[in-house]
C-alpha cells in the first residue's frame, strides 16, 4: 500500500458497495416500530378545499392517524421557506406566497399533498388514502410562464398580484440602449428553455423519528446538504430544536439539485413521527418523482446582441420569464436571477449588458436548481445569441467568437462576476482541431450525398463554481453562508477520518477526498475514511451543489491537512529532539532537515496521543 | 397493487375453466403490462389465473406453409428462434425491438396480441403476414381479430394458444420508436405470398393496426420502395400527441412502409 | 454524431471522476436538447408523467465523445482546481441546438428538438427555400 497522488485515476473506492446491492439509502433502513405514510395529492392544478372527510378512511384497517393542513396549522408548524431574498427593481422584496406543509384552503398544482395518512403498511395507507373524500372547487389553472400574467389569469397567491413574484433586473440599462443606437447589426432572438425533470435514479425518501426519553428527533433523509436541512426545519419550520434534531443522508442515489431542498413530505414525516410516537417512513414513487420534485429550467427569452462593424460585441440586452411555479422551492428565487444573469457575459469581452428577469408563479411543481442551475440557461443565451450573429453577419462562427473572446485576466463583466483566470482562445482552437472543424465542409458534402443533413455547433461556457464567497453570497440576499467544512481527525494508530461538509451523492467524493489527503499526508488511501452526511459527526456544512465541493469543499480539507501536518511538526520537534523550524514534513514522514533523523505520521500520531514526549501545557494531546 | 386472487392454471382447458369461475379476472402471461397497470392501481381484477406454467402454450415450430408460435412464447425466443430467423426474418427483427431486454425475456406474443395496444409491434406482424389466432374455442383470422384500442374479438374466457404465420416470399418491418417508451410512433409491416401483399401499420390509427390498400395495390403491380412514392396516408383518423401529430405520423407511414419494402424486396 | 468537449477544471484530483462527471453532464445536456421536457396541459395537468412519454436520455442516444482539457491553475484556491460536475449539462444544449440549425438552415428549432421537431424544421427549411426561389 501506497500513498495516491494528485492526477492520478484512482478507481472509485464507494462502488463496490453501489453495484453489490450493499449500499445503505434511505429506504434500506428499518427502525423498529416503523409506521408508513403516503401523501394524498391533488388531482387539480387549482383548486379550493371545501372540506376532507377523512372519517370512513381512519377507520380502516392499519391505519394510525390522517392529518391535512389544519392539524399542520393547529400544531403551528412553520411554512417551506425560500431561502434567498430576491429584491424587485423598484426595492420591494420578492412576493413569496405561503407554503404549508400540507396545502390549507387552497391546492396549487397537481401533486399538492392534502392529507397523510400514517398506517401499518404502505398499502393499508395507500387503501386509506383513496377513501378520503376531499370536496374539491376547481379554479382555472395557468401552466405557461408566458400567460401567468396575462389579464384574467387565475391568481395563484393572493399577495402575489398577476402571479408576479419579482421583477429583477441587472446590468446598466442606459448604457445598452446607447450602445444599440451605435450598432452596425442586431440580433434578435425568442426562445424557450424547456423544462426538465430531474429523475434521479433513487426516489426521494424520508424517516422521521422522536425518541421520547431523549426528546430528540432523528431524519434520514436523500439530502444533498442535511446540515442546511436541519437548519431549516428547527430555524424557520420549527420543528425541533436543532441541537436536539440529528439529521442522516445516507447514500443517496443522485440529487442534480433535486434534492437539496427542503420538502414537505420530510417535514411531515419528522412532524409526524412525534404525533403518533413511532418513526415514520415515506418513498416516493415514481410518479409522485415526477409531480412533486422541483423542476428545472421553464424559461422564456428575448435576447439581442449588438454588434460593430468590425464583428466585435457592443451590448447584450436579455428579457427573461422564469416559471418559478406553484410555491418558491428552498433556492429558487436566486437561480433565474443571481445565478443566471452573473453569468450572461459568457467568455466574452460585452462592454454593456443588462438584463431584466421577472419570477412568476404558475400552478405546476415548484422550480429550482437542477444540474447547472441558472447556468445552462445563461450558456444558451448568450451562445445562441452569438451563434446567430455570426452566421447573420456572415462571419464564422469560430471566428467571430475569437474575436470577441476575453483574453487577460482578471475581467471584471457588466455583471458583477469577476473572471480570475482562463484561456478562451487556447480551449477553443483545441477543440476545433480535435474536431476537425477545417474538414466540416466535406464532412457535410458527404452526407448531403446520402440525402442527409449535417450541422455543426459550437459553444463555450463559463461556470461559477462554488457560489461563493460567503460575504457576497450575503450581500445578494442569500440566507445562509456559501463556506465549506472539513476536519482531518487521526487517530492513535494514524488512521484518518477526513469530516467534510460536502455530501456524495454519485460523485466518488470518498475517493477524491480520500486520494487528495493520501497525497498530502502520503498514507495509503486505505488508511482514510471520508465521512459525510450526519450532522451528529460533521460540525457543519452546506452538502454539494454548483459544482462546490473541488473549489469549496477540498479546498477547505487542505487547509484542515495544513493544520494536521503543523501540530504534527510541533510534535515531531519533541519527539526528534529538533527545533520546530527544522522539521519538515515530506512522503509521510516528519524529518529533522539535513539529517537522517524521522518519524512516520503514524507514529507521531501515536506519540500525540500518548502525550509522553512533549509538555501538555504547551502543545494539547490529539491529532486534528 | 389491489388485492387479487392468484391462480395458477395447469393447462389451457384448466385456464378457461378458472377464468370463467373467477368472474372478474384477467389471464397473467408475461405481465408486461399488466404487472405495471396493477401497480399502478389503474387495474383491480378479482382474480389473476397464471399460464406461465402451461408448458403446451409455448414453442416454435414450422407445419406445412406455416410458422406456427405458441403464445406463451417470449420475444426473446422469437428474436433468436433459427426457425424463424430462417422463415420469416423479418418477424424475428421484429421481436428484437419490443421493448429492452428485461421485457423480452418475460413478454409474450400471445399477451401482447390479446392486449393490442394501438402502438404494439405484434398487431402489425399478424396484419401483415396475415396470420391465424387460434384460441381455446376457434381460429380468427387478423383481418377480423382486431377490433380497435385494446379490443380483440376474444371472448373472456377464450385464451389465444398459437398464432399461425403464412410463410411469405418475403417481408419487412420499419419501426419508428416512440424516443421515451420505444413502442411504435410508427411501424409498418409489409409482406407478399404469391399475389398476396399487405401493408398494416401500428402506432398510428385511431383505431390500432389498419391495412394501407392503396400501397398494397402499388406493391402488387411493383414490390419495391419505388413503387410507394407519391401515396401519402392522410392524418385523417390517426392519432395526435405530443411526440408525433396526425400529420406527422402520416409522413412515417409513407417513409417507413418504403423502408419496410426496401428491406423486404 | 461527433463530439468534442474541451474544458479547463485548473488542477485536475482525479482525471477519470472527472471525464465520468464530463460525460454525464454532457448526457443531461443532449437530453435536455433533444429529448427531455415536461409538459402540462392548459388545465395544468402533467402529461409528462411517467417514462412511457418523459424521455431520458440512454446510452443508444448518445455517440462517444472527445473529451481534453486546457489547463490554467484557478489563482482563488490553495489547490487551483476549478469545479467539474455541471459542465456538460451547462455548454451541451446550445451546441446541440446550434448544430441542428446550421442543418436545417434556419434558427426556428425548440428545444426539445424531438424528431417530429426536427421534421418540422425540415419542412419549413424546404418552404423558405421555395420562397426564395
Amino acid at each position: 500500500m501506497s500513498a495516491s497522488s494528485i492526477g492520478a485515476p484512482v478507481r472509485r473506492t464507494e462502488d463496490r458497495r453501489f453495484i453489490t446491492g450493499r449500499g445503505q439509502y434511505t429506504d434500506d433502513i428499518r427502525r423498529p416500530y416503523q409506521t408508513h405514510a403516503y401523501f394524498l395529492r391533488s388531482p387539480h392544478a387549482h383548486a379550493t378545499i371545501k372540506g376532507v372527510d377523512a372519517k370512513k378512511a381512519s377507520k380502516m384497517p392499519g391505519v394510525l392517524a390522517i392529518y391535512t393542513g389544519e392539524d399542520i396549522a393547529k400544531d403551528k408548524v412553520g411554512d417551506l421557506i425560500c431561502g434567498w431574498m430576491v429584491l424587485s427593481k423598484d426595492g420591494s422584496q420578492m412576493k413569496a406566497g405561503r407554503h404549508p406543509a400540507l396545502a390549507q384552503g387552497k391546492v396549487r398544482y397537481v401533486g399538492d399533498s392534502v392529507a397523510v395518512v400514517i398506517a401499518e403498511t404502505p398499502d393499508q395507507a395507500k387503501d386509506a388514502a383513496s377513501a378520503i373524500k376531499v370536496d374539491y372547487g376547481v379554479l382555472p389553472a395557468v401552466a405557461d410562464a408566458a400567460k401567468a400574467r396575462d389579464p384574467g389569469a387565475p391568481q395563484i397567491h393572493e399577495n402575489a398580484p398577476r402571479n408576479t413574484i419579482y421583477e429583477w433586473a441587472l446590468g446598466d440599462a442606459a448604457a445598452v440602449d446607447a450602445a444599440f443606437k451605435r450598432a452596425r447589426h442586431v440580433t434578435k432572438l425568442d426562445f424557450i428553455n424547456n423544462r426538465l425533470i430531474p429523475n434521479a435514479i433513487e426516489p426521494r425518501a424520508a424517516i422521521g423519528e422522536y425518541d421520547q426519553g431523549t426528546e430528540s428527533f432523528t431524519l434520514w433523509t436523500t439530502s444533498q446538504n442535511p446540515h442546511v436541512a436541519r437548519l431549516v426545519m428547527s430555524a424557520f419550520i420549527g420543528i425541533a430544536p436543532e441541537h436536539k434534531f440529528r439529521v442522516i443522508a445516507p447514500d443517496v442515489g443522485g440529487g442534480f439539485g433535486s434534492k437539496i431542498f427542503i420538502y414537505p413530505e420530510e417535514t411531515v414525516c419528522i412532524w409526524a413521527s412525534k404525533k403518533v410516537g413511532r418513526p415514520v417512513r415515506w418513498t416516493a414513487e415514481r410518479n409522485e418523482s415526477f409531480q412533486a420534485d422541483a423542476h428545472g429550467r421553464d424559461h422564456v427569452t428575448h435576447a439581442e446582441l449588438a454588434v460593430d462593424e468590425r464583428g466585435k460585441i457592443l451590448a447584450l440586452k436579455v428579457k427573461t420569464t422564469a416559471n418559478i411555479g406553484a410555491y418558491m422551492s428552498t433556492f429558487s428565487s436566486a437561480v433565474p436571477t443571481f445565478l443566471y444573469a452573473p453569468l450572461l457575459s459568457g467568455q466574452y469581452e460585452i462592454p454593456a449588458i443588462y438584463c431584466e428577469v421577472d419570477g412568476v408563479y404558475t400552478n405546476t411543481a415548484p422550480v429550482d436548481a437542477y444540474r447547472g442551475a441558472g447556468r445552462p440557461e445563461a450558456c444558451f443565451v448568450i451562445e445562441r445569441v452569438v451563434e446567430v450573429a455570426a452566421r447573420e453577419i456572415r462571419m464564422d462562427p469560430a471566428e467571430f467568437r475569437k474575436r470577441n473572446f476575453i483574453k487577460s485576466f482578471p475581467y471584471q463583466t457588466p455583471v458583477a462576476s469577476l473572471y480570475d483566470a482562463g484561456d478562451y482562445p487556447g480551449a477553443l482552437d483545441k477543440a476545433l482541431q480535435l474536431h476537425d472543424y477545417r474538414n466540416f465542409g466535406k464532412r457535410k458534402a458527404e452526407s448531403e450525398r446520402n440525402g442527409k443533413l449535417r450541422g455543426i455547433g459550437l459553444s463555450s461556457y463559463i461556470e461559477a463554481c462554488g457560489v461563493a464567497p460567503s460575504s457576497l453570497a450575503g450581500m445578494l440576499g442569500c440566507g445562509v453562508g456559501l463556506w465549506e467544512s472539513a476536519e482531518i481527525a487521526v487517530t492513535p494508530t494514524g488512521m484518518v477520518e477526513v469530516l467534510t461538509g460536502c455530501h456524495s451523492h454519485g460523485q466518488g467524493h470518498e475517493t477524491t477526498f480520500a486520494q487528495l489527503v493520501s497525497a498530502k499526508l502520503g498514507i495509503p488511501m486505505e488508511h482514510i475514511n471520508v465521512v459525510h452526511g450526519d450532522t451528529d459527526k460533521v460540525q457543519f456544512g452546506m452538502g454539494t451543489y454548483g459544482s462546490r465541493s473541488g473549489p469549496v469543499g477540498m479546498s477547505a480539507i487542505v487547509k484542515a491537512v495544513d493544520k494536521v501536518i503543523a501540530k504534527g511538526k510541533k510534535v515531531a520537534a519533541h519527539v526528534l529532539e529538533a527545533a520546530e523550524g527544522d522539521i519538515e514534513f515530506k512522503d509521510g514522514k516528519f524529518q529533522v532537515a539535513g539529517t537522517d533523523k524521522s518519524a512516520e505520521f503514524g507514529a507521531i500520531a501515536l506519540q500525540a496521543y500518548i502525550a509522553h514526549k512533549f509538555p501538555t501545557a504547551e502543545i494539547e494531546p490529539g491529532l486534528k | 397493487m389491489y388485492k387479487f386472487a392468484y391462480h395458477k392454471a395447469k393447462n389451457v382447458k384448466d385456464a378457461a375453466a378458472l377464468l370463467k369461475k373467477a368472474g372478474d379476472s384477467k389471464l397473467l402471461a408475461g405481465g408486461q403490462t399488466l404487472i405495471p397497470t396493477l401497480k399502478l392501481r389503474l387495474a383491480g381484477p378479482a382474480a389473476l389465473v397464471d399460464i406461465g406454467g402451461v408448458k403446451e402454450l409455448s414453442g416454435i415450430a414450422l407445419k406445412g406453409k406455416d410458422l406456427v408460435i405458441g403464445a406463451m412464447t417470449r420475444h426473446a425466443e422469437v428474436a433468436t428462434s433459427k426457425v424463424v430467423r430462417k422463415a420469416i426474418p423479418a418477424l424475428a427483427a421484429l421481436a428484437e425491438t419490443i421493448g429492452d431486454p428485461a421485457v423480452r425475456n418475460q413478454g409474450t406474443i400471445g399477451g401482447s396480441i390479446a392486449n393490442n395496444d394501438p402502438a404494439a409491434d405484434y398487431p402489425a406482424a399478424c396484419l401483415g403476414l396475415g396470420a391465424t389466432i387460434v384460441t381455446s374455442k376457434r381460429k380468427i383470422p387478423a383481418d377480423k381479430f382486431f377490433k380497435g384500442l385494446f379490443e380483440t374479438a376474444l371472448g373472456d374466457d377464450e385464451i389465444i394458444t398459437e398464432v399461425h404465420f403464412p410463410v411469405p416470399k418475403s417481408a419487412g418491418y420499419a419501426k419508428f420508436p416512440n424516443p421515451a417508451s420505444r413502442y411504435a410512433l410508427v411501424g409498418v409491416f409489409v409482406s407478399r405470398n404469391g399475389s398476396d401483399v399487405r401493408v398494416a401499420v401500428t402506432g398510428a390509427g385511431e383505431g390500432g393496426v389498419f391495412r394501407v390498400a392503396e400501397m398494397e395495390k402499388a406493391l402488387q403491380k411493383d414490390f419495391s420502395a419505388k413503387a410507394l412514392d407519391g401515396i401519402a396516408v392522410k392524418p385523417r383518423g390517426l392519432n395526435s400527441d405530443i411526440h408525433a401529430s396526425a400529420e406527422y405520423r402520416a409522413h412515417l407511414v409513407g417513409v417507413m412502409a418504403k423502408r419496410a419494402a426496401a428491406s423486404a424486396a | 454524431m461527433k463530439w468534442t468537449a474541451i474544458d479547463d477544471f485548473g488542477i485536475v484530483i482525479n482525471p477519470m471522476i472527472v471525464e465520468g462527471q464530463v460525460h454525464g453532464g454532457i448526457a443531461q445536456g443532449v437530453g435536455q436538447a433533444l429529448l427531455e421536457g415536461a409538459v402540462y396541459d392548459k388545465h395544468g395537468q402533467l402529461v409528462t408523467g411517467s417514462y412511457m412519454d418523459y424521455c431520458m436520455p440512454r446510452a443508444d442516444n448518445l455517440p462517444s465523445f472527445n473529451v481534453d482539457y486546457v489547463v490554467t491553475k484557478c489563482p482563488s484556491n490553495p489547490l487551483g482546481i476549478k469545479g467539474c460536475g455541471e459542465a456538460g449539462a451547462i455548454a451541451a444544449p446550445v451546441a446541440v441546438v446550434n448544430a441542428i440549425t446550421n442543418a436545417v438552415g434556419h434558427e426556428d428549432v425548440p428545444m426539445p428538438a424531438t424528431p417530429q421537431a426536427v421534421w418540422a424544421a425540415v419542412q419549413k427549411s424546404a418552404k423558405l427555400r421555395k420562397a426564395a426561389e
